[in-house]
């Protein structure tokens, strides 16, 4: 049996931690989320000699004093889970503001170690970290580590290894006298309680106490020794904040920690005074107050052109190989259910699917980009003043962009927002951000009726207006709902910085992995559902009525229409076609037939299955020889202004069930997820109406 | 002594006080803004309802005028990048800042 050694992975936002991790060798990630809650849960396992390391990836946090909901998934782990070792990874080039939280940890007094990451952007400042100097002041092993050069990340390994070894060594950071006197004073009290025992555990929660943490103080609220500690406690804040002249205790302790790690930066950290850093150049220039914000468009909108332009070329090669083998497989196997289920049903579907694979990678990489280099947070301030008119705040910015590639994390990144009325806000107009899936629908129709259009410049003015439309719901949302101010904004913005090429393939790489899974799977599956619903039942009278009329008539272009004629009876008489026709009065008005109705309705499963079931649907019924792509059978099938209010269906309405699913487990009350149920669904249609109404005014 | 969203783009200076309720007040001191801490305006947003500075940890920190009008912070004079960081801090005031470098040019306002 190996030794097993758990590990918790700290630190704060863009420190490199992700970096990290991935430039570990022969590790294997496991990605999933913290029990309970919908944040994203890295966990790494290692084998080195006898032992099997187990690290834990936490969520960015700046300090123990947790602030947004996603903060306090990481402090939780951290105060009630159980771990060996705490790696704590700063970034070297904000050493000061990371110490500070280092300094929280180590009030732990657990087994540390400090990775001191991106050495390389000091030593290319020319400067060094004197690093026997801080393992000196700490009292813990210091590494310094490159992520981005694979520099001291393995070293990482056999520290916890030696420091698993080790004892537990003793705790060098004290405070000033006096808060130390108080610090003994209540842990004594805290010692008369059997949870806190230990030296360690009750210095920890005293210092937390004083820190006027509040988890720690619900923690002792219900314990015997509550009035004892509670009092004391109180009166350790009034005098100690009159003795430092200080409003609070925090602020006692913030100070105390900032002048512990500012001077332990100046002891061992040697940079020559900066000039003016390539981050603030292109600042100077990206978030301009003027040209900030049309150079932030200009982004997206190229964005969109190459989506459409680039994904245009494999998308055609990729149509043309699947109907390529449907026709061939049609004729090669047997005809049968087989064969029908196979070259009508599943192909076609997943094909139709398939293809616009390289459209969504273009659309992931981009916004990946917007994130990795640092973008995405000066577009956020950017966004700050203009999404204050519509009650949101900058912070925002990052879950709705987000959701432009997948509604799913885009929930998940709503953490980061603090106050509830923002967090809900967000969540219920992040519908309104056209997920990738919904790309290959727009890419569809926009093909098919906007021919004579620039096709980026309409999917960048359908992301583009969805986003609008969103911003105007969360305005009468924040005026109607929830009144009052959106919770402050503060932001960092990290320098900008050259992606990692590693990075961005492997996030490629998993998101093709998983779409080419979800459309092999689900998409099959649901396509053979489709399939069959439309294949059946069959009516053997009509078919014999059919064929017989087809046998006398010579002339082969009548004999196809008659073929044609068959098989569109057929398809309306199906279960789907019945289903279909049940359901199409809800959509007549918006002039769809009962096929984009039993479109839209699929889709509520996921986005994809529209496109698939159009697919299918249109496959089967009326082929003629003119029409091979479903691109020109949309457009034989379905008129202008349907297409439009298609359009408006499919940008507004619920999202995918694995994204309802999500806001289900993020929002607990029951209100909120009936309004989140059932309002986009209103909007949709009552918008999509209005349009075809004015479209068939103006004579399309 | 000034606010915050008063303080000229480029000019530095050093934070004395964040009168904003506790919970923001912590979130900011994590951020590194507290008092204590020298800065640097950068730039503002349109309609300049957000600001744009630089710590002198390096790190640069995006806020909105909102809170910024409740930082008051004494401007330093000199030009040039940040980094006299030879001002100690931690239970000091702004006020009683010592300065162990010469070219500290720290105003000492009343
Ligand atoms: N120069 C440099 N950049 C790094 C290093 N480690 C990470 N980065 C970059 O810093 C950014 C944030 O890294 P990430 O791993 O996402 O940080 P996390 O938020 O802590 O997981 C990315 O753009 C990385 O490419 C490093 O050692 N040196």
């Amino acid at each position: 049996m190996n030794d097993e050694i758990k590990v918790a992975i700290v630190g704060q936002p863009n420190v490199g931690k992700s970096s990290i991790i991935n430039a570990l060798s022969n590790a294997k990630l496991h990605v999933g989320n913290f029990s309970g809650v919908t944040v994203e849960k890295k966990e790494v396992f290692l084998k080195r000699d006898i032992f099997d390391i187990k690290m834990t990836d936490l969520p960015g946090i700046y300090a123990l004093n947790a602030y947004t909901p996603e903060e306090q998934v990481a402090k939780d782990f951290l105060l009630n889970e159980d771990y060996d070792i705490v790696v704590n990874v700063v970034d070297a080039n904000t050493l000061s503001r990371n110490l500070i939280f280092t300094m929280q940890l180590l009030d732990m007094h657990k087994k540390t170690i400090l990775v001191i990451n991106m050495v390389d952007e000091i030593e290319k400042k020319g400067g060094s970290i004197d690093k026997s100097k801080i393992e000196e002041l700490l009292g813990i092993p210091v590494i310094l580590t490159s992520a981005k050069e694979n520099r001291g990340v393995e070293e990482i390994i056999s520290q916890i290894i030696k420091l698993h070894k080790t004892p537990l060594a003793k705790n060098k950071i004290f405070y000033n006298e006096k808060i130390e006197e108080r610090i003994e004073r209540l842990a004594k009290i805290l010692r008369k309680s059997p949870h806190f025992k230990s030296n360690d555990v009750s210095r920890f929660m005293a210092i937390r106490l004083l820190d006027r943490d509040e988890d720690v103080y619900k923690m002792i609220h219900d314990l015997p020794i509550f009035i004892e500690a509670h009092n004391a406690l109180e009166k350790m804040y009034k005098d100690l904040e009159l003795e430092f002249d200080e409003e609070s205790t925090t602020d006692i302790l913030a100070n105390e920690r900032a002048a512990i790690s500012y001077n332990l930066q100046m002891e061992t950290i040697d940079l020559d005074e900066e000039e003016e850093s390539l981050s603030e150049k292109l600042d100077n220039f990206l978030i301009h107050p003027v040209f900030g914000l049309p150079i932030f468009l200009f982004f997206m909108w190229t964005l969109f052109q190459l989506t459409f332009v680039l994904g245009n070329y494999p998308m055609n090669v990729i149509d043309a190989i699947f109907s390529e083998t449907s026709s061939f497989l049609a004729d090669f196997l047997p005809k049968g259910i087989f064969n029908s289920v196979l070259t009508e049903g599943v192909l076609p579907a997943v094909g139709a699917i398939v293809m616009f694979l390289p459209n969504i990678l273009i659309l992931f990489l981009g916004l990946n980009l917007l994130e990795q280099t640092g973008y995405m947070s000066r577009a956020s301030y950017l966004m700050d003043g203009f999404l204050k008119r519509f009650g949101l705040q900058g912070k925002a910015f990052v879950p709705l962009v987000s959701g432009f590639g997948c509604t799913v994390p885009a929930y998940m990144a709503a953490r980061t927002l603090k106050n509830p009325k923002d967090r809900i806000i967000t969540m219920l107009v992040l519908g309104f951000m056209s997920c990738g899936a919904r790309l290959p629908i727009y890419v569809l129709l926009v093909s098919a009726f906007f021919a004579n259009h620039n096709p980026g410049n309409m999917l960048f003015f359908i992301y583009i207006g969805g986003a609008f439309l969103g911003l105007i719901v969360a305005k009468i949302l924040r005026t109607v709902l929830f009144r009052g101010e959106p919770e402050p904004f503060v932001m960092e913005m990290p320098p900008y910085r050259f992606p990692s090429f590693k990075a961005l393939a492997m996030d490629l790489w998993i998101k093709t992995k998983m779409f080419l899974k979800k459309a092999g799977t689900f998409i099959a599956i649901a396509a053979m559902a489709i399939w069959f619903l439309s294949s059946y039942p069959v009516d053997n009278k009509l078919v014999q009525n059919y064929h017989a009329k087809i046998e006398q008539t010579t002339n082969i272009s009548k004999k196809q229409n008659l073929e044609n004629e068959l098989k569109a009876k057929l398809l309306e008489d199906s279960y789907l076609g019945s289903v279909g026709k049940f359901i199409q009065p809800v959509f007549a008005p918006l002039g769809f037939d009962w096929r984009l109705s039993i479109a839209v309705v699929t889709g509520l499963s996921a986005k994809e299955v529209v496109v698939s079931t159009l697919g299918t649907l249109y496959a089967m019924s009326g082929a003629d020889e003119t029409s091979k792509g479903l691109v020109s059978k949309m457009r034989q099938n379905v008129d202008f202004k349907a297409a439009v209010a298609l359009i408006i269906i499919i940008m507004i309405y619920s999202p995918c069930l694995a994204a309802m699913g999500t806001f289900y487990a993020e929002v607990p009350q029951w209100a909120w997820r009936t309004f989140y149920t059932i309002y986009p669904n209103v909007v949709a249609w009552l918008l999509a109406f209005g349009v075809y109404k004015v479209l068939a005014l103006m004579g399309y | 002594m000034t606010q915050l969203d008063k303080l000229e783009k480029g000019k530095r200076a050093i934070i004395e006080s964040v009168d904003l309720d506790r919970d923001t007040k912590r979130r900011f001191s994590n951020m590194g803004i507290s008092p204590g801490v020298i800065l640097r305006v950068c730039r503002r947003t349109f309609g300049s309802d957000s600001l744009h500075v630089k710590l002198e940890c390096a790190a640069c920190v995006a806020l909105s005028k909102n809170e910024a009008k409740h930082i008051n912070v004494t401007p330093i004079g000199g030009k040039g990048g940040l980094g006299l960081g030879y001002c100690r801090r931690g239970g000091f005031k702004a006020k009683d800042f010592c300065c162990e470098r010469e070219d500290c040019q720290l105003q000492k306002e009343d």
